[in-house]
């Protein structure tokens, strides 16, 4: 397990002196919401409707780019490829390379909400509290599932446009899962109304977690 | 390595697998009744159920492949999971095109976000993410091993997506599940003969592309030398 923490830690530490991914996300994803602002006339009351969907779908596209951003750093001077052939569990290495993506994740979004709720006019104090475990496990799942695929990405010709063509199919049950039970809970509805998303969401992190942890070995492999 | 074709035990299985498909043509044609209400339109269920299932098993083998090329990193396996995959698809696309040619004249529109179909949609486009795999992953060799993670990272997904969007859409539930049951024992019968006539042909083309893999694979051996191709 001390891989596990090497590698989050390297990450993080790596994010905290350059600031790229966080930063491409937060602009990226604020750029997207202003054009969905346009696009469907933030003023109307409908987009009040639209807002979890539209957050979620921002994120996605976001996640994309993080995504890119942190194994486009493993190119640079063969990083990935001495990562790789040091004698630890492959597994760990992605646990760590996953975990620390959610966290990117997580942090762009406490950037990033408050403007969202401003600019989409939806109330984020007003919101339950699971607000906070149902954006953890949806950035979780995103990251567990981005980092599989962005590793088979990483060592393929054309990976870069490989990953959204192989990403959001296979997000689709958790983009649905998450926008349900994140109007839900802007809405401040009780849990036991949406506790079929959360678990749904919470199966879905935790398949992919382990999925990606087994299978980590055979796309790292030359 | 010879030509599938010229195979006699191949050759024979061809002609039954022809012979029991017009079979079941003339059935359905001629001797399955007409259900009230849906008269001709009911018909497309001689196909579409069974190409349902052929999806189903094609996939499976893919699933089973997958896991054992991965586990073994015998080159046989892949070509296993690569004919289970491109079959699948195939059938996959059919049961899409199916559904909605019996789906306009019942429900009177061509597409609802039943879950099935819906998740059939999103499979197809993990498929499609497969086979993109498959040409742009690299070597051979490595190609091979990313897209048994993309087939089983699939898999994986599908009684997730079927849940969520069973849950998502609880009001389009006019899938016609059960019907099948209800009907007289002639009709069971019949569906029965097609479901193993379409299965036949299922057995056949997974075979048949199994073996072009194997002559592919050959060829490139024989191209590139020993080793990944």
């Amino acid at each position: 397990m001390s891989a596990f923490w090497t590698v989050l830690g390297k990450e993080l530490r790596l994010e905290w002196r350059t600031r790229e991914s966080v930063a491409v996300m937060v602009i990226f994803s604020l750029a997207v919401i202003l054009l969905f602002a346009f696009a469907f006339n933030a003023g109307s009351t409908s987009i009040k409707l639209f807002a979890p969907g539209l957050l979620w779908m921002t994120y996605f596209f976001s996640a994309v780019l993080g995504l890119l951003r942190s194994f486009g750093r493993e190119r640079e001077m063969d990083a990935y490829d001495l990562l790789i052939s040091s004698p630890v569990d492959r597994g760990d290495i992605f646990l760590g390379k996953a975990l620390a993506f959610a966290l990117l994740l997580a942090l762009t979004q406490v950037v990033s909400l408050p403007l969202f709720s401003l600019f989409l006019d939806f109330p984020l104090a007003t919101a339950s509290p699971m607000i906070i475990p149902i954006f953890l496990l949806a950035d979780v799942a995103i990251a567990a599932v981005g980092t599989v695929v962005a590793g088979i990405g990483l060592r393929s010709p054309h990976g870069d446009t490989l990953l959204p063509v192989l990403l959001f199919p296979l997000l689709t049950p958790m983009l649905i899962a998450t926008t349900r039970s994140t109007s839900a809970a802007l809405a401040d509805r009780p849990a036991s109304e949406y506790d079929v998303w959360l678990m749904l969401l919470l199966t879905y992190s935790v398949v992919f977690l382990l999925l990606g942890t087994f299978i980590f070995d055979y796309i790292s492999e030359q | 390595m010879v030509k599938f074709h010229s195979i006699r035990g191949n050759q024979l299985f061809l002609a039954a697998t022809v012979v029991v498909a017009l079979i079941n043509l003339w059935l359905i044609y001629n001797v399955s009744p007409m259900i009230r209400d849906q008269q001709m339109a009911q018909k497309i269920f001689y196909y579409h159920v069974p190409l349902a299932w052929n999806a189903f098993l094609a996939y499976s083998v893919t699933g089973i492949a997958a896991i054992m090329y991965l586990r073994k990193g015998e080159p046989r396996w892949d070509r296993w999971s690569l004919a289970g995959a491109e079959i699948g698809t195939t059938f996959a696309l059919l049961i899409l095109l199916t559904g909605p040619i019996w789906a306009t004249p019942i429900w009177g529109k061509s597409w609802s976000w039943e879950p099935r179909l819906t998740t059939t949609l999103i499979l197809f486009l993990i498929f499609m993410g497969y086979f993109m795999v498959r040409e742009f992953g690299g070597p051979y060799e490595r190609a091979s091993r990313y897209a048994a993670v993309v087939a089983l990272l699939g898999l994986a997904d599908v009684p997730l997506i079927l849940s969520a969007v069973k849950w998502w859409a609880p009001e389009v539930q006019s899938h016609p599940q059960m019907e099948m049951l209800q009907q007289s024992a002639l009709i069971q019968q019949l569906f029965l003969f097609s479901l193993a006539s379409f299965t036949l042909i299922l057995v056949h083309l997974i075979r048949y592309r199994h073996h072009a893999g194997e002559l592919e694979y050959a060829h490139l051996q024989k191209q590139y030398g020993d080793g990944d191709g």
